[in-house]
C-alpha cells in the first residue's frame, strides 16, 4: 500500500467517523444532516480508492448530491424547531445486550470470511467499475433487478407524493396550536 | 492497494455505529440517518470483496465480474428510497403529533 493511498484511507475513514459522530451526536435537525451529508462524500472517496468510479459518482450525485440536499432543504423550509433532537436515549439494557451480542457475531463472521479470502491486490492498471461495465451488467443479467428497482423508486416516488398530499394535520402546527 | 481487512474493519465499524444510532436515539431523523449509514457500510463491505474478487479474476487471466458493485449500487438507491419515504413519513409524524420521539408514537398501538 502506497503512502498516498494509506494517507487518502486514513483521511477519509477519519472524515467518516468524524461526520458521523456529528450527526449521531448532534442536537439539531440540520447539523445531523450536514454531519450525514461529509458522511456521505467521504465514503464516495472510499469508493473511488477502492476502484469503483461508477459508484463513487453515484454516491457524491445520488447520495450527497440529491437526497442530503434535498432533506436539508426540507429541514430548512420545514419548521421542526418543535421537534429539536432530544438528547436522551433509550437505556434499555436487554436492547443493549441484544446489540453486542449482534455486533460480536458479525465480527466474528467477518474475521472469519477473511480469514478464508485470498487476498489478492488489483493491477495498477486495472479498468475496474467504469458506467459502461456497470451498465453493461444491470442491463445484461441484472435486468430483471434493475426493473425491480425501477418499481421500487416509482412506489417510493408515489407514496412521497401522497403522504405530502394526505396533508398529516399540516395545518395544526405546534406553534400554531399554542397560540389557540 | 488498501488491505482488505482494514475496510472490512471500516464497514464493521461504520455499520455499528449505524446500529448503535437506531438503537440508542429516540429521535426519528436519527434513526433514518443511522439506518442510511448501515446501508452506506454495506455498500462498502460489497465493494471492497468486489475489489478483491475482481483482482483474484485478472490475476487468472478472467474478465473481472463487477456483480459486488452492480450490488453496491442497488443498495445505494434502496437506501435513498427509504430515506426518502422515512422523511416524508416523519415530517408527518411531527406534523401532526409536535414530536418526533419516537417512544411517545404509538399510532399502531389502538
Amino acid at each position: 500500500m502506497s503512502t498516498l493511498e494509506t494517507a487518502f484511507f486514513v483521511l477519509s475513514a477519519a472524515a467518516v467517523l468524524g461526520a458521523l459522530i456529528l450527526a449521531f451526536g448532534a442536537r439539531s435537525t440540520v447539523s445531523a444532516v450536514l454531519g450525514s451529508m461529509g458522511s456521505a462524500m467521504a465514503t464516495a472517496g472510499l469508493f473511488a480508492l477502492l476502484a469503483a468510479p461508477f459508484l463513487f459518482v453515484v454516491q457524491l450525485l445520488l447520495v450527497a448530491g440529491a437526497s442530503l440536499v434535498g432533506l436539508l432543504f426540507v429541514v430548512l423550509l420545514v419548521d421542526l424547531e418543535a421537534a429539536p433532537m432530544p438528547a436522551r436515549t433509550t437505556r434499555r439494557g436487554l436492547v443493549t445486550g441484544f446489540g453486542v451480542i449482534t455486533a460480536a457475531s458479525l465480527a466474528g463472521f467477518l474475521a472469519l470470511v477473511l480469514g478464508s479470502t485470498q487476498h489478492v491486490d488489483l493491477p495498477v492498471d486495472a479498468d475496474l467499475g467504469g458506467a459502461f461495465a456497470i451498465g453493461r451488467m444491470l442491463y445484461g443479467d441484472l435486468a430483471p433487478a434493475l426493473v425491480a428497482l425501477s418499481l421500487l423508486v416509482l412506489a417510493a416516488i408515489v407514496s412521497t407524493r401522497v403522504l405530502a398530499a394526505s396533508g398529516g394535520g399540516f395545518a395544526a402546527s405546534p406553534a400554531s396550536r399554542k397560540e389557540h | 492497494m488498501v488491505p482488505l481487512e482494514h475496510v472490512v474493519t471500516l464497514a464493521f465499524v461504520l455499520f455499528a455505529l449505524g446500529v448503535v444510532c437506531v438503537i440508542r436515539r429516540r429521535h426519528l431523523f436519527a434513526v433514518l440517518f443511522g439506518l442510511q449509514e448501515m446501508t452506506a457500510a454495506g455498500a462498502l463491505l460489497l465493494v471492497a470483496f468486489n475489489r478483491n474478487w475482481a483482482g483474484r479474476a485478472l490475476a487468472a487471466g478472467e474478465p473481472a465480474a463487477l456483480d459486488g458493485q452492480a450490488f453496491a449500487f442497488v443498495a445505494l438507491v434502496v437506501g435513498v428510497v427509504h430515506l426518502f419515504v422515512g422523511i416524508g413519513l416523519a415530517l408527518v409524524v411531527v406534523r401532526r403529533h409536535g414530536s418526533a420521539d419516537i417512544d411517545e408514537l404509538n399510532l399502531l398501538g389502538g
